[in-house]
């Protein structure tokens, strides 16, 4: 019995990962950019949340907002934060340097913007954890001796749903076209007439609402936020990304889980302290076995959406 | 990393004198804070300490009618940071004494270099035990862990609490959560007859317990022993709430914060530990407990009271005093030295009484003080039972 629980409790832990997992695979598929803004998009969207839940909007221009409110303004803020760095990195070295592409350069600008903002935050609001007032999380239901958290299993139903939504979209839609398009080879979709301009911004809007609603359902399940809660979910969402695929959305689904249950059945039988071991031994073990990863694309290290 | 505030000092003194500001015309004083990095929310508060007692002194006349004048230095959280804000508190400021550094991580690597300087180092919050031992330089006026924990087991012995078995969890990747819940705890618990399972490590980052819940409660004890920081301790007490254990979780000084009352919120309900410092203890304690609460809110800084690391930062600027009261400092640049150590022989068989206890007196280098075992009760920090301070014969 306690290792059935163990293993719900690993797909629900997984579930945490595969939304910012999904968000790394997006722009490393599409653009072939490694994002490290989005651990902070995600830590963002989780704090904005919390502030405006227990101050209000600033300098005085609201009281407390509604929990649901102030974690929907969180994930705009990522969303904003993230369109900000596709114009400071992306944007901007394209138009100086003419190619974007030439990942090293936005990578490390990507950096800066994770340690600016989350060392404004820390300013901001200390460094301490903060307790979010939002749904009871404590919320469970019994299934046969099983205890499964409803908010949990809530979120890993969004996560889901969303993911469904976000390849259709790829598949089906114009703008998932011209993405797939830009993925291939953004020259040639510049000359086949694709708006890179307008439609790369779309990967960040993406990119910002998949981390900031990572960050709310984060904020609900676990009642917490603290500033540094986006640094080892990213990089294990990374080792996610990698042991799934890279650049397939469906293999950051199966990665992120894949960690989830690495990292509990490793505390289960062998204590937290072995758990960065297992699941970075994993990668490594992936990488050098079966460098597409699980559900990847045959160019190694350049994952095609 | 030196802060505005010498700056700010000497224009005020500038303006509120006719003449030129000497050196020797205030008492420096080094202080070794945590302003930034990841201890900064367990740490800045200190500096709201350390600044009351200062303003205190200096408007009731300061130490033999010269001013202190405060050198700060923020280590960042880096202990690395804290041996060279030693040396250029001593050797570019020199400073009579240093308050702080903050943490054991910071004091066990600065405390060597207050020895090579030869200047009164007072750590703040640094409780891991031994520190001081060997050191002739080295004082704390902050009670150890062993002690504490010792102190809330025998209050819960005494209290009739159910303690036949425990099981600890602990923050492995922190240097006083990690001997705490290895060494101290399992040797406390045994020494107290309770049944303990394999200490059971989380990591600073982890933020899901899931796992390591599932197995406490499929043994049930009677307590859980926490041995974190605060937001690890919140982390641990929602998930067991959530996995339906009933029993207490207890805890040392490592998560004393009066402010777990709202990160812990009602799930923290019943939850002990121990605070080395009680507000209502005295008038002094209440009127520093409550002026604390107001600058820090003018600082930004939001506290429910004081923890005992900001009443320990508090008590040393004034035992400080007391020892420059003592020695006679004159502050003089030529006498540096000799009265740095005069400062240190002062320390020998002091007795100091503070907002933390009276007629504190030094078993070795760290002080003798009192042990308030706390219990989160309807909400409130209310006081379970209290131990009076050991002799130091």
């Amino acid at each position: 019995m306690l290792f059935l629980q163990q293993l719900v409790n690993s797909l629900m832990l997984g579930s945490v990962y595969v939304t910012v997992a999904v968000a790394f695979t997006l722009t490393i598929g599409i653009l072939n950019f490694l994002n490290f803004t989005i651990p902070t998009l995600f830590m963002l969207a989780g704090m904005v949340g919390w502030a405006l839940s227990y101050w209000g909007i600033p300098f005085g221009l609201s009281g407390p907002l509604p929990w649901p409110l102030a974690l929907a303004m969180g994930i705009v803020a990522a969303i904003v934060v993230s369109l900000i760095v596709e114009r400071f990195t992306f944007r901007y070295l394209k138009t100086k340097y003419g190619d974007s592409t030439e990942h090293a350069i936005p990578l490390v600008s990507s950096l800066g913007f994770l340690l600016i903002v989350e060392n404004l935050v820390r300013i901001g609001y200390g460094t301490e954890a903060r307790r979010f007032e939002g749904p009871d999380a404590n919320m469970t239901m019994d299934v046969g001796g099983i205890l499964i958290r409803i908010p949990q299993l809530v979120s890993l139903i969004i996560t889901i749903l969303i993911v469904i939504g976000l390849v259709q979209m790829m598949k089906r839609s114009r703008i998932g076209r011209g993405l797939r398009a830009i993925a291939e080879n953004p020259d040639a979709a510049n000359i086949l007439g694709i708006d890179t301009k307008r439609i790369v911004p779309v990967v960040f809007m993406l990119t910002g609402m998949l981390c900031g609603l990572a960050g709310a359902l984060f904020a609900v399940n676990y009642g917490e936020v603290a500033p540094m809660m986006g640094e080892d979910i990213g990089a294990k969402a990374i080792a996610g990304m990698v042991i799934g695929g890279l650049g397939s959305i469906w293999g950051a689904v199966l990665g992120g889980l894949c960690v989830g249950l690495l990292e509990l059945m490793t505390v289960h039988f062998f204590g937290a302290d072995t758990v960065q071991i297992v699941v970075w031994g994993a990668l490594l073990i992936v990488l050098i076995a079966y460098p597409k990863g699980l559900l990847g694309h045959h160019s190694i290290g350049k994952g095609k959406l | 990393m030196i802060s505005g505030k010498r700056i700010l000092f000497a224009a005020a003194a500038a303006l509120a004198t006719t003449g030129p500001v000497l050196a020797q015309d205030t008492l420096k004083i080094g202080h070794i804070s945590v302003s930034s990095g990841f201890l900064k929310s367990v740490g800045e508060p200190s500096n709201v300490a350390v600044d009351i007692a200062v303003q205190e002194i200096n408007e009731a006349g300061g130490i033999n009618g010269k001013p202190i004048e405060l050198f700060r230095y923020d280590t960042g959280s880096d202990p690395k940071q804290a041996a060279v804000a030693a040396r250029t508190l001593a050797k570019d400021d020199e400073v009579l004494a240093i308050v702080g550094p903050f943490s054991s991580g910071e004091a066990n690597v600065a405390l060597n270099d207050a020895e090579r300087l030869k200047v009164l180092m007072l750590p703040t919050s640094s409780s891991a035990p031994g520190l001081t031992d060997g050191k002739t330089y080295g004082w704390r006026l902050t009670e150890d862990e062993k002690k504490q924990f010792g102190r809330l087991l025998a209050a819960m012995k005494e209290k009739g609490l159910p303690m036949e078995t425990a099981e600890i969890v602990y923050v492995s990747d922190e240097v006083v959560a990690n001997g705490a819940g290895t060494k101290l705890y399992p040797a406390l618990l045994a020494e107290a007859g309770v049944e303990v399972g394999d200490p059971i490590p989380v990591q600073w980052k982890t933020f899901d317990m899931s796992a390591q819940v599932a197995k406490i409660v499929q043994s049930n004890p009677d307590f859980v022993a926490v041995a974190a920081l605060p937001e690890h301790a919140s982390k641990l007490i929602a998930e067991l709430n959530r996995q339906g254990y009933e029993g207490r979780v207890i805890g040392s000084q490592i998560f004393a914060d009066p402010n777990v009352l709202e990160l812990f919120g009602p799930e923290g309900e019943g939850t002990l530990l121990v605070a080395g410092f009680w507000k209502g203890r005295t008038e002094a304690s209440q009127k520093f407990n409550d002026a604390f609460v107001a600058e820090a809110e003018a600082r930004g800084i939001h506290k429910l009271g004081a923890h005992h690391s900001d009443a320990q930062a508090y008590d040393t600027v004034y035992l400080v005093k007391q020892l420059m009261e003592a020695a006679g400092t004159t502050g003089d640049p030529d006498k540096l030295e000799e009265e740095r150590q005069a400062l240190v022989d002062g320390m020998e068989g002091i007795r100091f009484s503070g907002i933390l206890a009276d007629d504190i007196c030094f078993d070795g280098h760290d002080a003798e003080l009192p042990g308030y075992v706390i219990e989160i009760k309807d909400g409130e920090w209310t006081k379970f039972a209290e131990a009076p301070a050991d002799s130091c014969e």
